[in-house]
């Protein structure tokens, strides 16, 4: 498989981590994290963190070292929830110090469990479900106008489709015709009390963006060559939306399709260890484990 | 009121092309001219108020300066909780603006009287609030508001008479004397919205009975300054909120508030609706009628409390 390698596009500079290893340190990073500070939203972290991971690699234009380069393209994690994981893509990416991670939700911290807008890197803050989608398709709206050439991804949780709102957003983009708006919909099926479609019917979901006139396509949000396909190419004049096919929690086999873990952090313990240990055993070659001492550390 | 500020901001926009509309498919022909000559800045967001809201805030996040026009409650309440992390939350420059509130829609029944709109709006920080008492005091509040990077809430009613001779200027003064002579008066009301016309009418009947009252409107509801209120110590005994408008929360309530945290031996009298829905529906001079917001009610009012304050005196 081809390796994404991440950049820098305002300083050209390449970074040397593909997609399949940033997405496993996002994933290392979310269990440390919500270990230490007791967050919740660990199963939300990890669904998302290949879709963050693919983005981050070679998808959006984007200067950490100038978060603001105007020629930048946008990200919103409207599912603000999953912020751990933001943070972790983030800090990898250059935009703050990766040691900065472990005060995530800790007192006097910035990384707040909801996504604040006041980090580098972080376009708006989302945490009240069907607010980001709609900001950020203000976002291609105002970019559009402004002759920009740049384009806004909308991360979303299946969960947070329930929200009328995001299905406001959805007919005003089709009717505006907002091509360099992509809403990415991390379809893991479990929301708060459980399955979406015992909640509210939200399936078949491809197909109401389709009929809110949207160019969709459903893929596996854990396959990183569909991914980067799918978020690469855009439509001549629709809106797309990717509904990405992932698993809660995945790859931590006792967290996955759980809705505990919707909730829950890794407890010290079996909880951690075998968490770590899973991670451990698919960890792709040429990345290190940024915890690995941490063991003798407690010792 | 609203024509007031549709052509202020329509002279605004030929010199910043920032600005930006977005209507929540309201305003039937009174954005014809503004479409017309801006037809690219003119955006129909459909009957939508969340989404049209968040997409204002991410619109400015990009550099636009955008005005939201609806009416009553639906770019307020409906959407409250956009205006408050979106808008408000990241600085971004969006203008609520409403027309047709407080009873303004007065046939039209509870769904369409905008009469806590102050109260749920006041308590957001980084939002400022406006709320004109004619055509003047409109002008001067667009030109503020545009001025200024930022969240705002423009609230218009229906009547824009003008009462002042003179434009209204930013930066707009917190209280403006529309009526009154001499130093002190035995009664200040401080008003804010269209309602100050009944103000108006009820000083000329309280001066037939030999009771001098000045009239100030309050333009801009937030920030107020406590000095504007509190520089009336020693100029009158009582200080009359009149506001179409609950009396929680609102004008009334932020008086209210700089008194109790300044002793100032002024007494409040508020005047709004008194924590009710109207059960009946009828014009707005109807509806004012009936919840004591007329020229004849206001002056009742004002001389029975002048009367209690003279008994609590130790006066005859």
């Amino acid at each position: 498989m081809k390796k994404w390698r991440r950049w820098d596009a305002k300083g050209g500079k390449e970074v040397p981590m593909n997609s399949e290893q940033l997405a496993w340190r996002i994933r290392r990073h979310v269990i440390e994290m919500t270990n230490r500070s007791h967050a919740s939203h660990t199963g939300s972290d990890l669904s998302v963190a290949d879709i963050l991971a693919v983005l981050y690699s070679g998808v959006l234009r984007y200067s950490a070292k100038d978060p603001r380069w105007e020629q930048r393209d946008l990200l919103v994690l409207s599912k603000g929830h999953a912020s751990a994981a933001l943070y972790a893509a983030l800090a990898e990416s250059g935009f703050f110090p990766v040691e900065e991670l472990l005060s995530h939700c800790r007192d006097g911290s910035r990384l707040s469990g909801h996504v604040t807008h006041t980090l580098p890197g972080v376009e708006c803050s989302t945490g009240s479900l069907g607010h980001g989608f709609g900001m950020a398709m203000g976002m291609a709206y105002a970019l559009r106008k402004s002759g920009r050439d740049a384009r806004v991804f909308a991360v979303l949780g299946d969960g947070e489709c329930n929200e009328g709102s995001v299905w406001e957003t959805a007919m005003l983009a089709a009717r505006l015709g907002l091509r360099n708006l992509t809403a990415v919909v991390d379809y893991n099926q479990l929301q708060g009390l459980g399955r979406c479609d015992s909640i509210t019917r939200l399936s078949p979901l491809a197909e109401k963006w389709s009929a809110f006139g949207w160019n969709s396509l459903e893929i596996d949000g854990h396959d990183h060559a569909r991914l980067y396909r799918a978020l690469a190419a855009r439509d001549e004049n629709r809106p797309t939306a990717i509904i990405a096919d992932t698993v809660k929690g995945y790859p931590i086999s006792f967290m996955e399709s759980q809705v505990l873990w919707h909730y829950r952090f890794p407890h010290d313990g079996w909880e951690y260890d075998e968490a770590v240990l899973q991670l451990e055993r698919r960890r792709p070659p040429d990345v290190t484990d940024p915890y690995a001492g941490r063991k003798q550390e407690r010792v | 009121m609203r024509s007031s500020f549709i052509e202020t901001l329509t002279e605004l926009a030929a010199g910043d092309e920032s600005i930006e509309v977005l209507t929540g498919d309201l305003g039937f022909g009174i954005w014809d001219d503004f479409a017309s000559r801006y037809p690219d800045r003119f955006t129909n967001a459909g009957i939508a108020e969340q989404n049209m809201v968040s997409m204002a805030a991410g619109m400015a996040l990009m550099g636009k300066k955008v005005f939201v026009y609806s009416i009553g409650n639906f770019p307020t309440l409906r959407c409250l909780e956009q205006i408050r992390n979106d808008c408000a939350g990241h600085g971004a420059d969006v203008k609520i603006v409403s027309a047709g509130t407080g009873l303004s829609y007065g046939p039209l029944g509870i769904s369409h009287h905008a009469t806590e709109d102050l109260s749920a709006l006041r308590a957001i920080p980084d939002l400022r609030i406006y709320c004109p008492s004619d055509r003047v005091e409109t002008a001067g509040a667009v030109r503020e508001m545009a001025a200024l990077r930022g969240a705002c809430y423009l609230r218009l009613g229906r009547d824009g008479n003008p009462l002042h001779r003179e434009p209204v200027e930013p930066p707009i003064p917190c209280c403006l004397r529309v009526r009154g002579e001499g130093n002190s008066a035995d009664v200040v009301f401080l008003v804010c919205g269209d309602v100050v016309t009944e103000a108006v009418e009820a000083r000329s009947l309280l001066a037939q009975e030999g009771i001098a009252a000045w009239v100030c409107t309050v333009p801009r509801l937030k920030p107020l300054a406590s000095d504007a209120i509190l520089r009336f110590s020693g100029k009158t005994g009582l200080l009359v909120t009149v506001e179409e408008h609950s009396i929680i929360g609102g004008l009334g309530s932020a008086a209210a508030e700089v008194m109790a945290e300044h002793p100032c031996g002024l007494r409040l009298l508020r005047i709004g609706l008194r924590d009710i829905f109207p059960e009946a529906v009828g014009s707005r001079d109807y509806l004012r009628g009936e919840y004591g917001l007329t020229a004849d009610r206001i002056a009742g009012e004002v001389k029975r409390a002048l009367d209690k304050r003279a008994c609590q005196d130790g006066r005859p």
